[in-house]
């Protein structure tokens, strides 16, 4: 995966988002409406997800950060169980044990803060200037952020490749890599926020003839 | 799939149904992605109501979570690996030869686990299942007849679920819906 352009790319569809966020505070204030908590709510998860899928950990990170540990758990048991005098049978058992108690931690905080302050840093270090366009009003708000999501697709489609520009593919790759996993759910958070903004939109001027 | 829609328990039928949305929502968003049908709206809302109906699952139990079998198999693998190891060697409690068992193990179910995730692929497509009437038809059915079971649940935590599968309920059609 060409990972410095996808960082940029993400960079931009991230600085897009919180300027649409920034616009929707903007707008409404701290109006209390279903669409707009459910857009607030929307927008404020793509930005974890980009960051999740910035940070690019999935098995293979697990493994790395999880075996080590395992690794020095174990020697460290073995050593001072065999200086107690255990027979090898217990020797063996307890940093076995030991290893797989020390290394499910690990595993779990490589990818609960970890992976959140690499991505943060990644997106920080490729973080790309967006002029957003001009119209700062709520009835502009749907196409700025359909321009985020043009540029987040045209993102995965340029990771995935141009060989895999097939659904069957794509959607393979959605489920089975981490990082399409969370640039998906990025990409449908990001349409059920416009989703909601219209729905709000249409409903506004259905009220007002 | 059984023609029951009463058939099983709720969570199960429940979790069946939030699978099938699932794979239909990831199909439409690939395809909208490729622009060989291009629609935002119609996976996003697929996509609400895959939430309410896991939503809906959840109140019943936590169910198992995601790449459960995987995970299963790659702990197995890796216990077998290294046990195989550690039988092997001659002095199963020198380190170097703990160390080696307890390392090797982990990787290679990583290893294993990441050859059957780039295995299994799909190549063919049908039509987009987000298209198909008789989806929604027997989708709904289900839900509702999850909605009808939960309704007269005991606990009152179950027959709050019945009101998450009613808004699930009103995204599923509104995916359909061309705008």
């Amino acid at each position: 995966m060409p990972g410095r352009q996808l960082y940029q790319d993400l960079a931009a569809v991230r600085a897009l988002v919180a300027d649409g966020r920034d616009r929707l505070r903007d707008a409404t204030g701290d109006l209390d409406q279903f669409a707009l908590n459910s857009a607030r709510h929307r927008l404020l998860e793509v930005d974890d997800c980009l960051i999740m899928a910035a940070s690019g950990l999935g098995g293979w990170s697990r493994v790395a950060a999880g075996t080590p540990a395992m690794l020095l758990a174990a020697a460290a048991t073995a050593l001072v169980t065999r200086a107690l005098g255990f027979p090898v049978f217990w020797v063996v058992a307890c940093s076995w044990i030991v290893a797989v108690l020390v290394e499910h931690p690990v595993r779990k905080w490589t990818m609960t803060r970890l992976g959140p302050w690499l991505g943060r840093r990644r997106l920080a270090r490729a973080a790309v200037t967006v002029e957003p366009s001009s119209p700062r009003d709520l009835a502009g708000l749907p196409d700025a952020l359909a321009d985020a999501r043009t540029r987040l697709v045209s993102a995965i489609l340029r990771a995935a490749g141009s060989r895999h520009w097939q659904p069957a593919y794509l959607a393979h790759a959605v489920a089975g890599s981490p990082t399409f996993t969370r640039l998906a759910a990025a990409d449908t958070m990001l349409c059920q926020a416009i989703d909601h903004i219209e729905q709000y939109l249409a409903a506004e001027t259905k009220e007002q003839p | 799939m059984t023609d029951n829609v009463f058939g099983g328990d709720v969570e199960h039928r429940l979790r069946r149904a939030s699978d099938r949305v699932r794979a239909a929502a990831g199909d439409a968003q690939a395809r909208d992605w490729v622009a060989e049908r291009p629609d935002r709206v119609g996976f996003a809302r697929l996509a609400q109501a895959e939430f309410e109906i896991n939503q809906a699952a959840g109140r019943f139990g936590a169910g198992l979570p995601p790449h459960w079998l995987r995970t299963i198999a790659g702990t197995f693998v890796g216990a077998a690996v290294s046990l195989t190891i550690l039988l092997a060697a001659r002095d199963a409690a020198s380190l170097p030869a703990l160390l080696v068992a307890i390392g090797v193990g982990p990787v290679v179910a990583q290893v294993l686990v990441a050859m059957i995730g780039r295995r299994n692929r799909r190549a063919t497509t049908g039509p987009p299942v987000i298209d198909d009437p008789y989806f929604y038809g027997d989708l709904t059915r289900r839900l509702e007849a999850c909605a009808a079971a939960a309704r007269v649940d005991r606990s009152e935590k179950h027959r709050a679920a019945a009101d998450d599968i009613g808004r699930a309920l009103v995204w599923l059609p509104a995916a359909r819906r061309e705008d």
